[in-house]
């Protein structure tokens, strides 16, 4: 049999089988899919690949849940989830932002987004703006633009139905699109 | 317009899936809401300029801590079941031996048979365990090889061919990408572990092919040493006739030429 050629919920349920070397394709193939979707919400290169890494340790040990119904990547971003919401838990930070004024709203921005340097303007305000979101409207514009889901998965993952992620998705673009905005012009200030 | 409907078409237009007219029904119920069409012509623009935001890649040690994690993993279920067979067996054992006190020596030589074809089904059973686990890991390594040797960086090509050294009975796919790398690799440590990686497969029809063909085709004096040195290893008389032709090259390195003279005269 050409492993190459299996369905990720193939391999899975081999995995889940017993036939654990089999997640190694899994890996292969979702590993910086997975990263992205962290640094996007955590701009923390290393932190990223420390939650990467828990994903598919607890992917591993809780092979016998999946059930193969969904799509495999719609589980692990259900799993990359409660990691986050674990991660900021045990560290104590504050996973929301609140509306202050922009000097606040920009002290809310991970360190990792000021570090990123060498990139042009536009795109560290819409780096300032997105980090300046809260963490679940950072997630759904993660999934939504960068990990090429379509709303039903969406709504799988963040437990909502597809009509509630498409009016959140839609919300989140809104709310960081005011905040480009003000960032914006504090810069051209 | 429903709010489901609104949403959608919202949502689908800032992903660039509207087509003309659903965008013109859009634009309306926009304006009928009295809000501005240029608000979402706004967001469009930003969707779009999204897409150039690029993440780093991930540094190779999050590839090591996942290979090292699948391997303990690997080692934790061989070893459970091992110890599952062994309990099996001694349960086994133990109610067949010590219930029936009253059996005759018949019973315990017909108990003795039984429990031999039970050892030896169990260690078949083992031994195909094994065997797949072992399939399993060299198609992994065989996926990892085949993912690094396209690399930019030579260090990983590097490592690419000699995670090949632990691949048992590697595939057409990973004989065309050694050879490949044999023959067009620009830096020649990779094509010198390409040689390496090769001639550990000498055994290989298309392997010893491969490795002739190469001859003519290397400039650098270690490669002809290497090459040289490797088909003296595998006795590979075919290689004869191409050394030759690589002798009438006038930019042949002393060293190198001494070295080829020597092999043809050894496999001669």
């Amino acid at each position: 049999m050409n492993m190459l050629k299996l369905t990720d919920n193939e391999l899975m349920m081999k995995v889940k089988a017993g036939e654990i070397a089999r997640l190694g394709l899994l890996f292969e193939r979702h590993h910086k899919l997975l990263f992205g979707f962290f640094y996007r919400t955590t701009a923390q290169a290393e932190l990223c690949e420390d939650l990467v890494q828990n994903v598919f340790e607890k992917i591993l040990k809780n092979r016998t849940q999946f059930k193969g119904y969904g799509k495999f990547t719609t589980w692990m971003f259900t799993i990359a989830r409660h990691e986050l919401a674990d991660h900021f838990k045990k560290h104590k930070r504050r996973a929301e932002t609140t509306q202050v004024d922009i000097e606040n709203e920009v002290g809310e921005v991970e360190p990792g987004f000021f570090e990123l340097e060498q990139k042009r303007e536009e795109l560290k305000v819409l780096e300032m703006a997105f980090g300046s979101l809260d963490e679940e409207k950072r997630q759904l514009l993660a999934l939504s633009k960068y990990e090429g889901m379509n709303y039903r998965e969406i709504g799988e993952v963040m437990n909502c139905s597809e009509g509630n992620a498409r009016i959140k998705v839609f919300r989140a673009m809104q709310e960081l699109r005011s905040k480009y905005q003000k960032i914006e012009k504090q810069v051209l200030s | 317009m429903n709010k489901d409907r609104f949403y959608f078409l919202l949502t689908e237009y800032l992903d660039g899936h509207l087509d003309e007219d659903l965008e013109l029904e859009l634009k309306a119920e926009i304006e009928q809401r009295g809000e501005d069409v240029n608000d979402i012509d706004g967001l469009k623009s930003l969707a779009e300029a999204m897409v150039n935001w690029k993440v780093p890649e991930p540094s190779e040690k999050l590839k090591d801590n996942f290979y090292t994690l699948l391997a303990d993993e690997q080692q934790k279920q061989l070893a459970d079941h091992q110890r599952k067979s062994v309990q099996h067996f001694i349960e086994k054992f133990n109610t067949k031996v010590w219930l029936p006190r009253l059996a005759y020596a018949a019973v315990f030589l017909l108990l003795g048979y039984i429990v031999g074809q039970r050892i030896s089904t169990d260690s078949l059973e083992y031994s195909r365990q094994i065997a797949s686990m072992t399939y399993e890991m060299q198609q992994v390594r065989e996926v990892m090889m085949l993912s690094l040797i396209d690399n930019p960086q030579a260090a990983e090509r590097l490592k690419a061919i000699n995670t090949s050294q632990y691949i048992q009975d590697p595939d057409e796919k990973i004989v065309t990408a050694l050879l490949y790398t044999l023959n067009t690799d620009p830096n020649e440590n990779v094509r010198l572990a390409a040689v390496d990686a090769l001639l550990q497969f000498s055994g290989k029809d298309e392997v010893r092919q491969g490795l002739i063909q190469s001859i003519p085709a290397q400039s650098t004096p270690m490669m002809q040493i290497a090459l040289a040195n490797g088909m003296q290893a595998i006795d590979e008389k075919d290689a004869v006739p191409f050394f030759k032709e690589l002798l009438q090259r006038d930019d042949l390195n002393d060293l190198a030429k001494n070295k080829i003279e020597e092999t043809i005269q050894i496999l001669s």
